[in-house]
């Protein structure tokens, strides 16, 4: 039989991260991937480091985790393509005014100050490019973009080298109590543990259902469209509050667009399909926001599988089932810029059962029996 | 700049169609791609963005999308699968710009 | 039944012939095709306005070109929408860009004729100006009435090889050199089966015949070395069968390494694929007739299996006849086995033609590390085997992801096929258990100009 402290279900990012951080505290950890490292969304997300216009519940995490991609090469030993270029969420008319103001009332509410609002001549300044319409934008100075494959496996690397067990590609079958822990059935043969780790994103239900927490998570896929190479006109990541939109050009010149457009996610069958059904809009938006674009050939397409929550917050904590599984998945499309803190979360509540950071509104507990239906 | 690559071999007697490469007035015929209007008066369509030299297209039937020209305009064509048609302004060099590539 | 709305992707011999089988069946298929014309490749026509005649065209296809032009044209039951790109497949849904416009193509039947590419081996100096393949070099004689240069050296292993070359000395260029890269010895293994094959294997022998009654030199067992020159092809270098070095002059290279399925499209709608050790490369499964893995969806031609125009007509009628079958025509029996009665008696000459231009593997596997292996972002050899050193990619997809290569506007067309030997080379693994790059939507670039018109035309 194969033992580890920890088996954790799901070579994500935060699977990765897990790994990395368990093996910092010296506890043995087998990661169990059906794939391979960064398969489906942490492989294939628009690679966003964003603080920007985050969900309240997150900004703690998003500022932890922040302060981590500032060492990031020290962490994983690799600097994962991040540049901190900066994320700005333009408005565009009326209501994306009102919208910034409310975010601002709300995020210096709560004591922060990384959202900064600056006026047309300010952005006009940062983002030559972008057009005259823009009433204005928050701005956040220190956040910027990585490569998302690169940063994922530079986790693995790093979780491996420190002695992390990766099993890729391996299926993991539903954990089972044995004794005091836990077993999980792969590929591979079983593994038992102290502890379980459920990092399986989109497939990250299914785990919880089996230990008696079914969630109303859904599958989706998140849509990306890539250009073929042009000249820099674009450094910061930019949206919009009044469209759904991301716009980001690479280092390498191609301009990737994204911004929530979702198409059809096939979790059992492990496939996303890319759907234009409405492409137009999306380039309706690209074009507004960037006439240049118009010059632009769209030459790639991806979308990778992701686990969306209803109220669009993870599901991060014990389970309230099984004790000694902890779940970390259903990150609804955002939570790459959380990789790093994520696993040191989950290495804390391993280790002691508590965090320091607050982690309650993420817990599974919220989806239990009617509370989640009283509650929406 | 080197010379015309394409050699015409047959098919002369064409109308012909006024465009400009690079600002210098070409004369193209009735029924020539932008490819073979532009190669049969100069070397190359391009020059790689990736810094490794000029190229002069590769598959001509629109699949090895090495082709795309840039036109004064600001519109990019395939060359292999587009007509010339009078008063196209072609640039075959690299400048920069925001669509350069 | 008469109401199924049947689409059908290319109008080369498969599409054309099965558009005018279903036509005449009383059925009003719809045929989408990039080209401003019908034709395809092989029997691409020339545009408006040229004068040369059907045999400088097409030579001994020059019958059979006139005829599926003809029928095809006079056919008013068949809606060919020319200058319609196919660039994705979202269910029964086609997205396409019709004169550079967006529109949406529904179908309840698709039949898939997307053809074929040349398929190609980098080789030093080959994204210089002057280096095209032997397809390409042959559209601009047939679509353009162009040659590449004024001296041409031609090479490669091709059955186009010998047809492109003597196609160019006939109408009046200069031919270099024909160099082949299959020895002697397996050509004439080949031999026998090409001269049993009727007429098609005796072609490339009046093709070779042609070239020898010129002085044209047809070399056997060649290694190219590099495409000579800087800003230009000023010359060509390659060894001889034992080893020795030569180099040409000339100012244009065309070579090929025969054909390569177009089946992006076959992919994005699902289709299975298997590899095909005759033809050495991935194809969309097909069943008899013509079915593929995909409910609905039919096969025919180079874009399922390389076989040329004459099978992918057949090809084409076959599929035609089994959409009809499967719209409850039960007449359709006798036809069907015709088809494939036609379509087996090529399969030894097929053979033959695999082993007469055999694709060289052990050249893909050995291109130097400083040749650029992928043409649209200019990333080397060398660099995809770096990348495959470090992160140890399993299969192509994966090491398209290390290394940009196949991510390019081409995505991977030009070179998968080399970079998969490389891969599996750095594996030590049959090229197959590196897998097949999955396409992705579009197939092709789509300008973001097209859909800013559409979006205004909408608001």
């Amino acid at each position: 039989m194969n033992t580890a402290d920890v088996i954790v279900i799901g070579g994500g990012i935060h699977g990765c991260s897990t790994a990395l951080h368990c093996r910092l505290r010296g506890l043995s950890v087998v990661v169990v991937e059906k794939d391979h490292v960064a398969r489906h969304a942490s492989g294939v997300n628009a690679g966003g480091v964003r603080r920007l216009n985050r969900h309240p519940a997150e900004i703690p995490l998003a500022m932890a985790s922040a302060a981590l991609w500032q060492r990031i090469e020290d962490l994983v030993h690799d600097d994962c393509g991040y540049r901190q270029t900066g994320q700005i969420r333009v408005a565009e008319g009326e209501p994306g005014l009102a919208a910034i103001a409310a975010r601002r009332r709300l995020v210096e509410g709560l004591g922060y100050s990384h959202e900064q609002w600056i006026g047309p001549e300010e952005l006009f300044e940062l983002v030559p490019a972008i057009s005259r319409h823009c009433l204005g934008a928050l701005w956040t100075a220190d956040d910027g973009h990585a490569d998302p494959t690169r940063t994922t496996r530079a986790f693995a690397r790093q979780a491996a080298a420190l002695g992390a067990e990766f099993l890729t590609p391996c299926r993991a079958g539903m954990p089972r109590r044995a004794g005091g822990g836990w077993q999980v059935p792969t590929d591979r043969g079983t593994f038992s543990g102290a502890q379980v780790v459920n990092c399986a994103g989109a497939w990250g239900g299914a785990v919880a259902a089996a230990l008696g927490e079914p969630v109303p998570i859904e599958p989706i896929a998140p849509m990306m469209l890539v250009t073929a190479r042009m000249a820099p006109f674009v450094d910061p990541v930019v949206a919009s509050f009044d469209r759904m939109i991301s716009f980001k050009q690479s280092p390498n010149g191609s301009v990737v667009i994204g911004g929530g457009w979702r198409s059809r996610a096939e979790p059992d069958a492990n496939r996303a399909h890319v759907e234009f059904g409405e492409l137009h809009r999306l380039i309706g938006t690209t074009l507004d926001l960037f006439p240049v674009m118009r010059g632009a050939r769209i030459v790639r397409s991806w979308a990778g599988i992701e686990g969306a929550m209803p109220d669009a917050i993870p599901v991060i904590g014990p389970s309230m089932t099984a004790p000694g599984v902890i779940h970390a998945f259903g990150f609804s499309a955002h939570g790459f810029q959380l990789g790093p803190i994520g696993g040191a979360i989950v290495a804390d509540l391993v280790e002691s059962g508590a965090t320091s950071l607050p982690i309650e509104p993420f817990s599974i507990a919220r989806f239990a029996g009617q509370a989640w239906r009283e509650a929406s | 700049m080197s010379g015309a690559r394409f050699r015409r071999l047959a098919e002369t007697g064409r109308p012909r169609v006024a465009i400009t490469v690079d600002g210098a007035p070409v004369e193209a015929m009735q029924g020539d791609t932008l490819m073979t209007a532009i190669l049969t008066a100069r070397g190359r369509l391009r020059v790689s963005e990736f810094g490794d030299g000029p190229r002069a297209g590769f598959c001509l039937m629109g699949a090895c999308q090495d082709c795309w020209v840039r036109l004064e305009d600001g519109r990019r064509l395939r060359a292999c699968t587009t007509f010339a048609e009078a008063g196209m302004a072609i640039l075959t060099g690299a400048e920069e710009g925001a669509d350069a590539f | 039944m008469r109401s199924d709305r049947i689409v059908i992707v290319g109008a080369g011999p498969a599409g054309m012939r099965a558009a005018l089988v279903l036509a005449g069946a009383g059925l009003n298929p719809v045929v989408l095709d990039e080209a401003p014309a019908s034709g395809g490749q092989i029997y691409r026509r020339q545009p408006r306005g040229f004068t040369r005649a059907y045999d400088k065209l097409y030579g001994f296809e020059a019958g059979r070109a006139r005829a599926l032009h003809a029928a095809f044209d006079a056919d008013n039951r068949i809606d060919h929408r020319s200058g319609t790109l196919v660039w994705n497949i979202e269910g029964r849904r086609l997205q396409t860009l019709h004169d550079g416009r967006p529109e949406t193509v529904e179908f309840d039947r698709l039949l898939l004729a997307t053809g074929a590419m040349d398929r190609v081996i980098p080789f030093p100096g080959w994204t210089r100006p002057g280096v095209y393949t032997l397809g390409g070099a042959q559209v601009a004689l047939k679509h353009q009435a162009c040659a590449i240069g004024r001296r041409v050296v031609f090479f490669g292993a091709s059955p186009l090889l010998p047809l492109v070359a003597s196609q160019y000395a006939a109408a009046g260029a200069e031919v270099a050199a024909v160099l082949d890269t299959t020895p002697l010895r397996a050509k004439l293994a080949a031999m026998p089966g090409l001269l049993a094959g009727g007429k098609t294997g005796w072609k490339g022998l009046v093709y070779l015949a042609r070239l020898a009654a010129r002085r044209i030199p047809y070399r056997h067992g060649i290694t190219p070395v590099a495409a000579l020159g800087s800003e230009s092809v000023e010359g060509f270098a390659y060894t001889d069968a034992s080893g020795r070095r030569h180099e040409i002059e000339c100012d244009a290279i065309a070579f090929g390494y025969g054909l390569k399925s177009e089946w992006q499209l076959a992919d994005l709608a699902g289709c299975g694929f298997e590899f095909d050790a005759g033809n050495y490369q991935w194809q969309v499964v097909a069943d008899e007739a013509g079915r593929s893995t995909v409910p609905g969806v039919y096969l025919a031609g180079d874009g399922t299996r390389i076989g040329g125009a004459e099978l992918a007509e057949i090809a084409g009628e076959r599929a035609a006849r089994a959409i009809l079958t499967d719209l409850g025509d039960t007449g359709q029996g006798a036809a069907l086995a015709a088809c494939a009665r036609r379509i087996g008696g090529q399969a030894r000459l097929r053979r033959a033609i695999e082993r007469a231009f055999p694709f060289p593997a052990p050249l893909a596997r050995a291109i130097p590390d400083d040749c650029i292996l992928c043409r649209c972002e200019a990333v080397t050899a060398g660099e995809f085997r770096a990348s495959i050193d470090r992160l140890a990619p399993h299969d192509v997809n994966r090491a398209k992801a290390f290394s940009r290569v196949g991510m390019g506007r081409c995505q991977g067309r030009i070179c998968g096929p080399a970079a998969a030997e490389i891969l599996a080379a750095a594996r030590g693994v049959e090229v197959k258990e590196a897998g097949r790059l999955r396409s992705q939507p579009p197939v092709k670039p789509v300008p973001v100009a097209a859909f800013a018109d559409a979006a205004e035309d909408a608001a």
